[in-house]
């Protein structure tokens, strides 16, 4: 593990993707519903909001923060099983009342209304209409449970569906028309693209309006998708909550655990509030025109009567709501000087600057620290008496064993010292005077006086703007940003622009050569 | 021992929505499974653990060799205080292995099953006191002694175990409790998905019951229709999906392949799944809450889940937080106070040491009673059902008492008091027999836990691997 100061890569590619260097290829392979896109669908499927997936399915193999890489997400034999029961009680759900599936299966019940209520609901399954054989073979199951009962045989026909490949996986055969100017890519069919619109936005099937399009052979241009994802934005907030949720590790906020006797304002349901703030943060920027600026150097937060003793906000909002304020700009900037965020990124009862110097390193700046050494410490022995915090670290990143690594690392989080372990501004620390000063060795960003100048460097920095850019491009293509440079270099740009808010990327991003085609497809032998 | 066979062959609908256990890559913690030998045993390896708080009265715990007679409850100790078990209890008590020995009074009730148990004397649970009961199943590794308190150090090893053998069972695992504590999750639960996520147990049998027995089916004609339209389903999504592999680029191929053999590895297991004697309980009655009742209905409930091989890793837990601390066990006679406190100082009182032995003799009643049910449901062959006491005398956690019944086919001893070799500090942990059960198993593990990384432990050796002494 020495010398290692040069591994710390800015490509941030990787992952379980083959090495780099090997082929700069994309690796595009069809990709798994996720629990939370197999929940979403079955809601807007069937109007059964029971979460199954989240309740049974296995968690989700995950690749470069994200749960959603097509190459990661296996199909282990768990989550076959819990996926026929998970189908078995939803078919049997939407069999008790049978007028939700047609008008005729509460009255004809004969198997001409059975052919047309499974193209119908085949069709929103499968997200797009199902070839003749599907179809039949549907029917075939059909007409096993209709021996029993005409509801029982379309239960089963649901059943199968619901447990179908097409259902499971968003496979795409593309259009075969070539597309001008572009060797070797063609066009995803209008209901494939429907598809990558609405699990981008909406995490969920195609909504009624895609499936209108799709139904009409559209969304073949780049206008009509951009009217698409500017219509979709609006209601994208769960998913792009759950892109900040994985990327920005927010999970951790709720459960970071405090020494009671040393942090007084952080009392039980502090954290979950910290959490619920770190969203409203998010949310706000995004539903607000804002971008990675906003993200980083915004100065407000949302605190209520018991978390505004963490931010010395006084006189203290009335009620449990919480409640927009401002923060005074030299002390607080963006989502990461939040103190959900600082709290996360240290210890029961001291700050750990080296996981809040990894956390920019690898999470806002998106690089790729090789992994400590088996046997380096977990913390940072205690404060020895008259050594500062920052002084303690400084000598731990001496030994030679650790500096290749925790140069790059240690400079940085050392200038989150005036953020105490419970997140709270602070200016000294057991007497002495804290020094937020630090750099970001080895990257044009350098050195910042204070953590707010860090953020604001940060958002102003092509490799801050990229990192974004980069992050929200694993999220929405489900995979490695390899092979799409060229996408990836006008993504950085719309974020580093002065308008560049997350609608604009989202936009931008639907109108990437990724988005909107796919390479012609090869048939294996 | 005596199994008795199933003779028609039964089989169980897998189905319905259920409390599931999330199955993280098992390489994430070093173990993998060996799968040829899990295979090995006719009848699948079950692993079920049966844990209570707040030791016992050791002399009456103990096998008695021959000659030797039980300690009156009146017997003097040199000095009472509780952290010195070892002094009460172990000088004098040379390592040995013997077939010889009866059982002690607290034990009484486990005499039909002698010839299925290995007595282990002289395992250190790693934590002592009242933060002990995690760190029994978790083995504390990569924690600071200060912050015992507030994780319990990784996943425990029945959570380990349910991630390498569950995912062949409609529930990779099943924690009941009886009076688990309303206190801080390390002290009240045992067992853990990870350093800070409990499986907290269930302790309601209703609940229990509905959670594990709701959709299984017991009329035989109604079960194989609903597995005819299982296997109808199964059979049209798989051939509909063979056809779509046609058409499909290799790297979609291979996903789709994974979709495929998931499937019909669900196929088949429809086919195969025989069991014991699996029949579906009736559904318990409302029980009070701190009733005998109670405990013995979610043993029987959790019997009967491993006969009809609903899971194949069970626990049952009596835990050290709050509640229990503070229940008096009215029904076992002696003095009504809180047992916690009583625990603390009860030696060389021989009411309360009476009370003490009483509440032991409870608590090894019903493993015993776990033990009948299972060989009555026929699926105590090729299990292991460890007896683990969180404490010691007391809260230490220094030579807490430890039964292995079952032998996992022919693993470990039986019928056998095997104790270790004594010392205050050169001695075993626990985290030793969790790595020898593993291994029993098939897993590929060869050690388990280690002491926290600071705090007076720190350098010491927590895990020194297979406990040989107790191999066949």
């Amino acid at each position: 593990m020495s010398g290692t100061a040069g591994t710390a890569g800015t490509n941030g590619g990787g992952g379980s993707a083959a090495g780099a260097g090997a082929s700069d290829k994309a690796n595009l392979v069809m990709r798994r519903l996720t629990r939370l896109e197999y929940d979403n669908t079955v809601r807007d499927l069937l109007g059964v909001d029971t979460h199954p997936a989240a309740a049974a399915f296995p968690p989700e193999e995950t690749a470069m923060h994200f749960d959603n890489n097509g190459e990661a997400l296996a199909f282990p034999p768990t989550l076959a099983e819990r996926a026929l029961a998970s189908a078995t009680n939803l078919a049997q759900l939407v069999a008790a009342n049978p007028t939700r599936w047609a008008a005729c299966a509460a009255t004809t019940k004969d198997e001409v209304c059975a052919r047309s209520v499974l193209e119908a609901f085949g069709k929103r399954t499968y997200r797009r209409p199902l070839d003749a054989r599907e179809l039949d073979s549907l029917l075939g199951v059909f007409r096993v449970g209709a021996k029993k009962s005409f509801d029982h045989g379309l239960e089963l026909a649901a059943t199968t569906a619901l447990i179908s490949a097409p259902f499971f996986y968003r496979v795409e055969h593309g259009d075969v028309a070539p597309v001008a100017g572009k060797a070797g890519l063609v066009r995803p069919t209008a209901w494939e693209m429907a598809t990558r619109l609405s699990y981008l936005f909406l995490g969920s099937a195609p909504d009624a309006m895609l499936l209108q399009a799709a139904e009409a052979d559209g969304l073949k241009d780049s206008a009509g998708i951009e009217t698409q994802a500017r219509r979709l934005f609006a209601q994208s907030k769960p998913s792009l909550a759950h892109f900040h949720e994985q990327w920005l590790r927010l999970n951790g906020i709720a459960s970071a655990a405090k020494d009671p006797k040393l942090f007084p304002n952080y009392g039980s349901g502090v954290p979950e509030l910290l959490r619920a703030e770190a969203d409203l943060f998010l949310e706000s920027v995004v539903f607000r025109g804002g971008g990675l600026r906003e993200l980083l150097t915004a100065s407000y937060g949302f605190v209520n009567q018991q978390t505004a003793g963490l931010y010395g906000i006084t006189p203290a909002p009335a009620g449990s709501q919480l409640q927009q304020v401002a923060f005074d700009p030299t002390q607080r900037a963006g989502f990461f000087t939040l103190a959900g965020p600082m709290a996360m990124l240290a210890d029961f009862g001291k700050t750990s600057p080296i996981r809040r110097g990894v956390f920019v390193r690898e999470n806002l700046l998106c690089e790729i620290l090789p992994p400590p050494p088996v046997n380096a410490a977990a913390s940072i022995p205690d404060i020895q008496p008259g050594l500062a915090r920052r002084q303690a670290v400084e000598r731990h990143s001496k030994d030679p064993a650790c500096a290749g690594c925790h140069r790059l690392i240690d400079s940085i989080g050392v200038g989150f010292e005036s953020y105490d372990a419970a997140g709270q501004w602070r200016t000294e620390e057991d007497g002495m005077p804290i020094n937020s000063s630090g750099s970001v060795a080895d990257s044009a960003i350098g050195a910042f006086g204070s953590p707010v100048e860090l953020m604001r460097n940060i958002a102003g920095s092509k490799q801050g703007q990229a990192c974004l850019a980069k992050q929200l491009f694993r999220y929405a293509l489900g995979r490695s940003e390899k092979g799409s440079d060229a996408d990836l270099e006008r993504l950085t740009a719309v974020v580093g622009e002065a308008g560049g808010s997350y609608e604009n990327l989202l936009v931008a991003l639907t109108q990437t050569d990724a988005f909107l085609y796919m390479p012609k497809p090869e048939v294996a032998p | 021992m005596k199994v008795s066979r199933n003779v028609k062959r039964r089989t169980l609908l897998h189905g319905g929505a259920g409390a599931l256990i999330a199955l993280p890559l098992l390489e994430a913690f070093g173990v993998r499974l060996n799968r040829a030998h899990a295979q090995a045993g006719a009848l699948p390896q079950k692993y079920i653990a049966f844990i209570q708080p707040y030791g016992c009265y050791q002399p009456h715990f103990w096998p008695l060799l021959p000659g030797q007679s039980a300690l009156p409850f009146d017997h003097t100790f040199g000095d009472a205080q509780d952290d010195l078990d070892p002094t009460i209890w172990r000088s004098g008590r040379t390592a040995l292995t013997t077939t010889e020995f009866s059982l002690g009074p607290a034990c009484e009730s486990l005499a039909e099953h002698k010839a299925d148990l290995l007595f282990l004397e002289n395992l250190n649970n790693p934590v002592a006191g009242h933060w002990g009961n995690a760190p029994l199943m978790t083995g504390v590794e990569n924690v600071g002694e200060a912050e015992i308190a507030r994780t319990a150090g990784g996943p425990s090893v029945d959570q380990i175990i349910a991630r390498a053998i569950g995912d062949q069972t409609r529930f990779a695992s099943l924690e009941a409790g009886w009076l688990v504590g309303d206190g801080v999750p390390q002290m009240a639960s045992c067992t853990w998905y990870d350093a800070a996520k409990p499986a907290a147990p269930q302790q309601d049998p209703s609940v229990f019951f509905q959670t594990v027995f709701s959709d299984v089916q017991s009329n035989a004609a109604e079960l194989e229709a609903l597995l005819a339209d299982r296997r109808s389903v199964l059979d049209a999504a798989l051939s509909d999906a063979t056809r779509l592999r046609q058409s499909l680029g290799t790297l979609d191929r291979d996903k789709l392949d994974q979709y495929l053999e998931a499937f019909r590895s669900v196929e088949k297991r429809l086919s195969q799944t025989g069991v014991a004697h699996c029949e579906k309980p009736a559904a318990p009655r409302n029980l009070p809450d701190d009733g005998l009742a109670r405990a013995e209905t979610m043993i029987d409930l959790l019997a009967m889940a491993v006969a009809c091989d609903l899971t194949r890793v069970a626990t049952f837990q009596s835990s050290e937080g709050a509640a229990s601390g503070a229940f008096t066990f009215p029904f076992v006679a002696g003095p009504q106070e809180a047992w916690h406190g009583m625990t603390h100082e009860y030696i060389n009182n021989p009411e309360r040491t009476k009370k003490q032995a009483g509440i032991t003799s409870m608590y090894v009643k019903l493993y015993a009673r776990l033990l009948s049910r299972l060989k009555e449901f026929g699926a105590f062959e090729n299990a292991v059902v460890l007896y683990l006491n969180v404490s010691s005398g007391v809260h230490t956690g220094g030579n807490h008492p430890v039964i292995v019944a079952g032998s996992l086919g022919r693993h470990f001893k039986q019928g056998t008091y095997v104790r270790l070799p004594f010392s205050l500090t050169d001695h075993r942990k626990t985290n030793d027999l969790h790595v020898t059960v593993m291994q029993g198993l098939g897993m590929e593990v060869d050690k388990f836990g280690g002491a926290p990384q600071s705090g007076e432990h720190a350098g010491e050796q927590w895990n020194r691997g297979v406990l040989h002494e107790i191999l066949v």
